[in-house]
């Protein structure tokens, strides 16, 4: 399947595909048998990697990652193809939240104006895709770009607080699981009813599988385009807020370490990139299995250093798999 | 169709005006800044030297834009053969057969990108960015294997080639031998693609897959070895490389796929839609980009400013492509 | 057909250009005018931020003395370093001050500045034929191991039930010297820690990557509850008593740093009980020693190796109660500038 072929789609196969959310079961089960198959080499191996310290490792590996993932997947659903340029709003918003801290401001005010301001660079993407018709790729590609560069001229490094709420959140408990998991919980549930029940958010989906029809029964995808781009960084803008909760010392370089994980979470997840396709529950389990991998090699006695290659080689076969599926189900692109 | 040729034609034209004003604009604000010698020898070479392998490996990764795919993993195939080739020589091989291996080894991964993308028809984006983030760890994990008594970490391995480092680095006047045989490869490219049967059926398939294979040609064929050819260019770039720096650092090849792909959209590739876009144009692009990275150099300032230069040039570049008549988003 | 000739027009342009115009012209400093350049290298962490933003001393220095000054980055990126080595080249520096993250391409970079025949300082970092000025990072290794110890002593009678090396093996040698010199250190008050209860791991200096590979090897040895840290740099040791913390209540951490970048000031982690200063941004200070006499005409005897430098730099071991009363690094330079007669360590390390 090639870029080239989400032009052609404009036969009417498609919208119904789009519209039943056909072959979602299937991504969800052959993930959680990826992701049991995991746990179950593991636990052969070595018995205590069935531990509530295993899960609370794994869960923390999640937060963030999990977060990003949800935006990233909004764009893909849209048809955006991708936005490269996620990791500035989350840099962004993680210094603010530092700056604003430092200031005295109260933690609603901090929270709001820090996901906000970053929420405006979602904006400029809009601004390029929408207005100059620029190819989303391209667009998130140079202002990820400009955007890093000039985050590292204006900020050098924000320090957290270790004494302020920001950096107790990072470490505490709420209902006995980590307190900083339950944004990504809460934003995987929005973003799941929302997709599936809600009528905006079945027009995003029919924006991204079949832009012509949607366009034809008067969705404005200008609009939800500007929307989801927006959201993106929004939502990008919320996970700084829980990387600064885990790093007391922010670098502005440090951001462009989530940018290949989050894509691969959202295509290991059965998103497709020519946009319409694409399931939250799956993600979220995408996300556990991507999550649990760098534990689980450690319980196997590998370095970190493993970890890369094992990551990018799931998501080659992962890929793959799924190409061959899809076909198989006659609902290739 | 001729109209669609006669725009085909235009905006394959445009990016080379633009890039001629921005070299204009350049050297004036160089010549102010820096003054008369920017166009010196050592400034020339300077520039030359360090756009003569990225050159090289836009070159050979042409080919898979051109056919329809974009091949992501190529930076990380220039650490691999790097490290590869640092450490095989470190056990005192034979010179040309560790470079063959490295040179084979990410030949071997790029045909696993063919398989993927090509046989299981899986999506580029995805099987190849897999492909970068596997790479990038394997090259580190190599990187720990060298045999030598130098205290190597598994973040390089250094390899002082003496041989291989004077040919990397020797020059005629202003003009690097490793240049000057990239922009032979590039010219002699730029007339295989415009005027052989093989470059028009290489842009016949990145253009129209469907029309292509309708008209009998070998589609699969072309793509596969299209992605070979980019996989091979980044394994011949990665042995040149130690060579020229006397290691195989693990920061090698990072981030130059974002380097190369737009400095070669830049020059008129596309990497959403294939069968556009000359091996010129992409050379033209490159010079852009290192000519400014130079006056940043030259001047001092912070390099992050190239990365804002890039990012606004490029997306300068595809506005005046989409309002030539090129692909809009809708 | 036209696209052709424009571009092949294009490149006749260049060509002309570049062969018309007076060639041997380069940048010429006036006749007799020194020029001090520096490279840096790092992006954070590793090298502080003497590394990342540049190095106010050392240009203080050269503008007091009427000299030039360049200075380049390569932002940890080696291909960047090596295009750096013949940017200096080209600058015709009279001197030349290294500080570059990544070691393994310096002796290509020592074969230009050699041929250009421009003599180098180098921090920390040694190579062959460049002064060595730094810290005795084996010795600052040790120093910040054994006061560990202390520590890990009085608490839990020297049995802890873990201890995390947070290493960065891309800074090599300053790597192996530094952590495996905290490991000497602590193991010369605490010898009877078992080698199975030491883990190496790759934390890369920084926070957001120490942290969850602490987390996973901590998950992977549940039952051990009390972790000593040590690592390259602070943040290399903050990572993982950060992750101690987040697993639970029920764990005590307690690390000591490198680098001193976040002990100073009032943003201390609560378990890092203490760092190691370096003043790494007050080095150039030493180096005008060997400069001077450079610019004289009278460079001094190389003295290329740590064991052997042409300048040794103490090195400043401070608990998290002492460093309580020093400023951060930017502070510091603006009090040196005051005082150029003093170094860093003069002004700030407390007198045991």
């Amino acid at each position: 399947m090639t870029i080239n072929s989400f032009k052609q789609r404009s036969n009417p196969l498609n919208l119904k595909r789009t519209l039943l959310g056909s072959g979602d079961s299937g991504n969800i089960i052959a993930l959680l048998v990826f992701w049991i198959f995991l746990i179950a080499i593991s636990a052969v191996n070595n018995a205590q990697f069935i531990s509530k310290t295993t899960f609370n490792a794994v869960v923390f590996n999640m937060c963030i990652l999990g977060i990003l993932a949800i935006g990233q997947a909004l764009v893909v659903l849209s048809g955006g193809i991708l936005d490269l340029s996620l990791s500035v709003p989350l840099i962004l918003s993680g210094c603010l939240s530092v700056i604003f801290y430092d200031r005295g401001w109260s933690t609603i005010p901090l929270i709001l104006a820090s996901i906000f301001i970053s929420g405006l660079f979602g904006l400029i993407n809009a601004f390029f895709i929408v207005v100059m018709k620029i190819n989303p790729l391209i667009v998130t590609l140079g202002t990820g770009f400009a955007g890093s560069g000039l985050l590292l001229i204006i900020f050098s490094r924000a320090m957290v607080n270790p004494k302020s709420w920001i950096a107790g959140f990072g470490t505490s408990y709420t209902f006995k699981v980590p307190s900083a998991w339950w944004p990504m919980l809460i934003f995987t549930v929005i973003a799941h009813i929302f997709v599936k029940y809600s009528r905006p958010g079945r027009h995003l989906v029919a924006v991204g599988g079949n832009p012509v029809a949607a366009k034809v029964s008067g969705i404005s995808l200008a609009r939800y385009r500007v929307g989801t781009f927006f959201a993106a960084s929004l939502i990008s803008g919320t996970a700084g807020i829980v990387y600064a909760a885990f790093t007391p010392e922010i670098r502005p370089s440090a951001g462009t370490l989530y940018t290949l994980p989050m894509i691969a979470a959202v295509v290991l997840a059965g998103f497709s990139l020519a946009g319409g396709a694409g399931n939250f529950l799956a993600l979220f389990i995408s996300v556990g299995f991507l999550s649990t991998v760098p534990t689980a090699l450690v319980f196997f006695g590998l370095e970190s250093l493993w970890e890369p290659f094992f990551q990018g080689l799931i998501l080659i076969v992962a890929v793959s798999l799924d190409a061959v599926r899809t076909k198989k189900s006659g609902n290739r692109e | 169709m001729a109209s669609t040729q006669k725009n085909r034609k235009k905006f394959t034209e445009g990016p080379s005006i633009t890039i001629v004003i921005c070299i204009v604009l350049i050297s004036l604000v160089s010549l102010q800044g820096v003054g008369l010698s920017t166009f010196s020898t050592d400034n020339l070479y300077l520039i030359l030297n360090y756009l003569a392998l990225p050159l090289l490996i836009g070159m050979f990764a042409s080919f898979s834009l051109l056919s329809g795919v974009v091949d992501l993993s190529i930076g990380s195939m220039v650490g691999l053969s790097a490290a590869t080739f640092a450490v095989l020589s470190t056990y005192k091989l034979n010179l040309w057969l560790c470079a063959i291996i490295a040179v084979l080894v990410c030949l071997s991964f790029g045909a696993l990108n063919a398989v993927a993308i090509v046989g299981f028809k899986a999506n580029p984006i995805a099987v190849t960015l897999g492909m970068l983030v596997a790479l990038r760890g394997l090259a580190r994990i190599v990187n720990m294997f060298d045999n030598s008594e130098v205290l190597s970490s598994n973040d390089g391995t250094v390899v002082f080639i003496d041989g291989l480092n004077t040919f990397t680095e020797s020059s005629i006047s202003f003009l690097p031998w490793l240049f000057v045989i990239a922009l032979v490869f590039t010219m002699i490219l730029q007339l295989v693609i415009s005027k052989s049967r093989y470059g028009r059926h290489i842009k016949a398939v990145g253009g129209d897959l469907t029309a292509a294979i309708r008209a009998g040609l070998p589609a699969s064929r072309i793509k596969f070895t299209s992605l070979l050819f980019s996989a091979g260019g980044a394994g011949i770039a990665g042995v040149l490389y130690v060579g020229k720096m006397g290691s195989s650092s693990s920061s090698l090849g990072t981030g130059m796929e974002f380097t190369v792909y737009a400095a070669l959209m830049i020059g008129g590739y596309s990497i959403l839609r294939g069968g556009v876009g000359n091996p010129i144009g992409g050379f033209l692009g490159l010079l852009v980009i290192a000519y400014f990275s130079n006056y940043i150099d030259n001047m001092g300032f912070d390099t992050r400013f190239t990365d804002v230069f890039l990012g606004a040039l490029l997306l300068a570049i595809v506005y005046l492509d989409i309002r030539r008549g090129g692909d809009a988003y809708e | 057909m036209k696209k052709n000739t424009k571009s092949w027009s294009v490149i006749a342009l260049l060509s002309l250009v570049a062969l018309i115009l007076p060639a041997s012209q380069s940048i010429a400093a006036p006749k007799g005018k020194f020029k001090l350049c520096v490279a840096l290298g790092g992006i954070a962490g590793i090298l502080g931020t003497l590394g990342t933003e540049g190095d106010p001393v050392a240009k203080a220095g050269a503008m007091k003395r009427g000299w030039d000054y360049y200075e380049v980055n390569n932002k940890l990126d080696a291909q960047t370093a090596v295009k750096n080595a013949d940017l200096l080249v080209r600058q015709k520096c009279s001197s030349v001050i290294m500080f570059n993250g990544r070691p393994e391409v310096n002796p290509t970079i020592a074969k230009k500045l050699a041929k250009a025949k421009i003599p180098v300082i180098t921090y920390d970092i040694g190579q062959a034929g460049w002064y060595f000025l730094g810290i005795d990072n084996l010795a600052a290794g040790e120093a910040g191991g054994a006061a560990l110890g202390k520590i890990v002593k009085e608490k839990w009678n020297c049995q802890p039930d873990l201890v995390l090396q947070s290493q960065a093996s891309g800074a090599g040698i300053v790597d192996a010297m530094r952590t495996g010199g905290m490991i000497t250190g602590l193991k010369s008050v605490c010898p009877d820690i078992p080698k199975d209860k030491i883990k190496v791991f790759e934390g890369n200096g920084e926070i957001a990557t120490a942290q969850p590979a602490a987390r996973d090897i901590l998950a992977a040895n549940p039952t051990a509850k009390k972790i000593a840290v040590v690592g390259i740099n602070d943040a290399g040791v903050v990572g993982p008593l950060l992750a101690a913390r987040q697993l639970g209540t029920d764990y005590q951490a307690l690390g000591w740093g490198q680098d001193g970048n976040l002990i100073a000031g009032d943003k201390v982690d609560p378990d890092l009980k203490g760092s190691v200063l370096y003043f790494l941004e007050g080095y150039s200070a030493y180096a005008f020693e060997i400069l001077d006499q450079i610019a004289k005409g009278t460079p001094p005897k190389m003295q290329d190796k740590a064991t052997n430098p042409a300048v040794l730099v103490k090195p400043c071991p401070v608990t998290a109660e002492q460093a309580k009363s020093i400023p951060i690094d930017k502070v510091r330079v603006a009090k040196l500038a005051k005082n150029p007669s003093k170094t860093l360590y003069d002004l700030y390390c407390p007198k045991a």
